[in-house]
């Protein structure tokens, strides 16, 4: 109990009582936390510039009993980039979700912080898609979702050099081509090299990656069921932030 | 056996319960309330729930909940019929109403771009709205939803959309708000005051 201060991204805001916001805070120090923050809805508010949604933030908070309380806080980046383009917003929308869905509560993570963070630096930049799936990859990693990628997840063989190969969810991982089984996904060479680069690649140099619009689509609806598999519900803005980007390409 | 509340005090209890923040606790208070009103107060009461959901509609035109239709303020022909204010909710016409700053007409959305609740921009009421501007006639669209992320978002989409149209389109001021503190506020917002400033 007693306040602590650390960094924190907003990753979620909702309305709580009268004037009061509920956020769930992706904190430096402690991981994932729920927090209030009194009386931000109000105009006069002190505290309400540091506690926007898609902001990081230093903070001020005190340990309670369910939820903690944000006592001050000092807004250190605000994104802006993210509200200029529907696209970006919705990618942030996506890229909190996906947080906020996978992280634990209360699991301090530097690593997993740093990777939210620059999630938050890059996805606004005009090669979204891959960068989305990028985060996507390196979230299921740090956090240990990784499905097997290398040997088949039923007969055990490994599958290097091999053409045939597809994906199943449920297994969490490739499938050989005698071992096929009826749910199982599509799945190639070129998508599981993407998928293994982006797993590996800093993000400085995910632009220098040339892959094909069919490997990336492929790589999207093995993730889109990976995803769902993992966290038996589907995420709310993964459909829209795919929309907008139709939208965008029409 | 143990005793229980007689039927219908359990059903007001349980029908409390069901509102939003009220727990079974605070429904059993609200309930022995109600026991001790005069008569006259909890009908005029019980009638005006029944009322509120029987008369309240949405505005076919602005879609703003109204009780008569169209709404009253798309029937007040005293209003600049020229300027539209688009909104996210219908407590948002009274605020700007209160202003009487105002004087034209409103069309709520009815909600705003939230991924995180996957709703996106069909979700909202804007085909009703590009019906209105080639009907009406429109010539300043004032985009009046919140100053946040989502709402920021909502106004950047819908300008996108109307921009062919060859229509005035505003944005709300963002600003240091009336009896607030430049030190506390965000650098977001102080620095739209500063490039929205003006001469005085």
């Amino acid at each position: 109990m007693g306040l602590y201060r650390t960094e924190a991204l907003v990753l979620r805001s909702r309305k709580y009582a009268e004037t009061d916001s509920l956020l769930t805070l992706l904190t430096q120090k402690r991981g994932k936390v729920k927090a209030i923050a009194k009386g931000v809805r109000k105009s006069k508010s002190s505290l309400r510039g540091g506690v926007q949604l898609f902001t990081h933030n230093e903070m001020l908070l005190y340990e309670g009993r369910n939820l903690d309380i944000v006592t001050q806080s000092q807004c250190l980046e605000a994104f802006t980039t993210v509200q200029d383009d529907m696209a970006a917003m919705t990618a942030a929308c996506y890229w909190c979700e996906l947080l906020d869905s996978f992280v634990p509560e209360g699991e301090k993570d530097i690593r997993l912080f740093m990777l939210a963070l620059a999630g938050f630096h890059i996805l606004a930049l005009d090669y979204q898609e891959l960068v989305m799936r990028a985060l996507e990859i390196k979230l299921l990693f740090q956090l240990g979702y990784m499905p097997d990628l290398v040997h088949c997840v039923s007969c055990g063989r490994s599958l290097q050099g091999e053409q045939q190969i597809a994906f199943s969810a449920r297994r969490g991982g490739v499938l050989c081509a005698t071992c096929l089984e009826g749910d199982a996904l599509a799945f190639t060479p070129e998508a599981l090299k993407i998928w293994q680069q982006l797993q590996q690649l800093e993000f400085s140099k995910l632009k220098r990656l040339k892959v094909t619009s069919s490997g990336l689509h492929i790589l999207d609806e093995v993730l889109e069921k990976f995803l769902l598999v993992q966290l038996e519900r589907p995420l709310k803005s993964r459909p829209i932030l795919k929309e907008i980007w139709q939208a965008k390409k029409s | 056996m143990m005793y229980q509340y007689a039927e219908s005090l359990t059903r007001l209890i349980e029908q409390f319960a069901r509102l939003p923040g009220i727990g079974p606790k605070t429904a059993q208070r609200l309930a022995f309330y109600v026991l001790k009103m005069e008569q006259q107060q909890v009908e005029a009461f019980a009638g005006a729930l029944v009322d509120v959901k029987k008369k309240i509609t949405t505005c076919p035109v602005c879609c703003n909940l109204t009780d008569v239709t169209p709404c009253r303020i798309c029937q007040d022909e005293q209003r600049a019929q020229t300027q539209l204010c688009i909104v996210e909710d219908a407590q948002d016409v009274i605020a700007i109403e209160k202003t009487r700053e105002y004087k034209g007409l409103y069309h709520v959305l009815q909600g705003r771009i939230s991924p995180m609740d996957g709703k996106g921009p069909e979700d909202l009421k804007i085909k009703e709205l590009l019906v209105r501007l080639q009907q009406e006639q429109i010539k300043e669209v004032v985009l009046a939803t919140n100053p946040n992320i989502e709402g920021e978002t909502t106004a950047l989409y819908l300008s996108k959309l109307m921009k062919p149209l060859g229509l005035k389109i505003t944005r709300i001021a963002h600003g240091v708000p009336v009896g607030g503190d430049l030190e506390y506020a965000d650098t977001a917002t102080l620095s739209r005051a500063i490039s929205g400033r003006r001469e005085i």
